[in-house]
């Protein structure tokens, strides 16, 4: 398996900033000019398997990119976009979080129709959620071995369902 | 945002209806909620279950929020991710932000969508992949490298890897700009050295107090960092 993220950062080809946990690189196939890609330097396929820190760096980092574009491209806007799962848009079977700088005009078409949905779809909607957001906002820690117990039972329950998804990826070329 | 007294900011508060949603005067479906920000469901939805991610202090764009808060952002997105996917049994997940009207943002607040995706939902979001010639990914890649080290090189990383780069960098250009990018190293070491210090000192001061400290340091960050063009960005969302 061969990952072009992966070999990007191994040959070195427009690595803009890196660090031992993340990179950013100029897009090989951009969707616009200035298009940067910011990931975890560890080949991981989906969103959920990258490590709080890891994200949290990547976020932060993406930030600082993002007014670099602004002020380097001479752009009016930036979009951060994170496409987790193929039908989310996800063309790499590395985890990317893309800085698409904009200009007027540009011919990109970034947005949504809204639904409208009914007050009971939406409170559906909400309840499920609710009910499984008990583990939001408790943030991994490093070497605290009690909350690591529980993760790990938890991953595998999840695995099945990952696993479909990390396959689904791998067949990317 | 400098420009910008404490009088006029609380009336823009006042004004903006996701401060008054992250302070609870106005009513909206809130499915979490800590110190720094709220998820609530979006009203206008590309699918259902459809969350946006607001911070609770009033920023208009991503680029004002110090990194502490960003990060928090990105740790809480990826986690209500993993809810969605869980809760309502969809294929994938989006997650966007948008800086600027044209970027397509609409509100003057800060936020944070996660859409959930389901196959052939017909929600878009497809970035083209586009061919781009050796020479303008050249030119591109050395005008951004330059934007980038100015912005990060106060908070680079590794000192050796930055050294990879930075030489990676200078091929095309060669020349005279090789002794101002030595000079702008050494001047990286040294801060780095002295952000050392401080780190230890702040870890040996009691748990209390770095909370204390933490505060302030959020509070100092954006008025130190951000660049001019912060006030030109406010001005693109029609502040």
């Amino acid at each position: 398996m061969t990952c072009e993220i992966c070999d990007q950062i191994k040959n070195k080809k427009g690595i803009l900033y890196q660090d031992e946990n993340i990179a950013a690189m100029l897009a090989q196939k951009p969707g616009a000019v200035g298009h940067i890609y910011v990931v975890p330097k560890k080949h991981i396929p989906i969103l959920e398997k990258i490590p709080d820190k890891v994200i949290a760096q990547m976020f932060a980092k993406a930030n600082k990119i993002s007014m670099a574009c602004f002020e380097t491209l001479g752009v009016q806007g930036t979009n951060l976009i994170i496409q987790n799962g193929m039908p989310a848009g996800q063309h790499h079977s590395h985890c990317i979080l893309h800085i698409i700088p904009r200009k007027e005009n540009d011919g990109l078409n970034l947005l949504w129709t809204p639904k409208q949905l009914t007050e009971e779809e939406m409170s559906t909607a909400e309840i499920k959620i609710k009910e499984n957001t008990g583990q939001v906002g408790i943030i991994e820690k490093e070497k605290e071995k009690p909350v690591e117990i529980k993760k790990t039972e938890e991953i595998k329950e999840d695995k099945a369902e990952e696993d479909l998804r990390i396959k689904e990826l791998e067949r990317l070329p | 945002m400098e420009g910008i007294t404490p009088e006029q900011l609380e009336a823009i508060q006042q004004q903006c209806i996701f401060c008054q949603i992250a302070s609870g005067k106005v009513a909206a479906k809130k499915v979490y909620e800590d110190d720094q920000i709220i998820a609530i469901l979006d009203i206008n939805p590309a699918n259902p279950g459809h969350i946006l991610l607001i911070t609770k202090k009033h920023y208009f764009v991503m680029p004002q929020m110090p990194d502490d808060e960003t990060g928090h952002v990105g740790i809480i997105a990826k986690q209500l991710s993993h809810v969605l996917l869980k809760a309502l049994k969809i294929e994938g997940t989006n997650i966007f932000v948008a800086n600027g009207v044209t970027a397509g943002q609409r509100a003057q607040h800060f936020m944070l969508h996660i859409i959930p995706r389901m196959d052939k939902d017909k929600v878009g979001l497809e970035i083209p992949q586009r061919e781009i010639s050796k020479e303008d990914f050249e030119k591109i890649y050395s005008a951004m490298k330059k934007g980038v080290d100015k912005i990060l090189g106060k908070t680079n990383g590794p000192k050796k890897e930055t050294e990879e780069i930075i030489e990676e960098a200078e091929e095309p250009t060669a020349g005279n700009e090789e002794t101002e990018e030595q000079e702008n190293k050494e001047e990286i070491e040294e801060e780095h050295t002295e952000e050392k210090k401080t780190k230890s000192k702040t870890v040996k001061t009691k748990k209390a107090k770095k909370e204390k400290t933490s505060s302030k340091k959020s509070k100092e960050k954006p008025a130190k960092k951000s660049p001019s063009s912060l006030d030109d960005i406010a001005r693109l969302l029609g502040v």
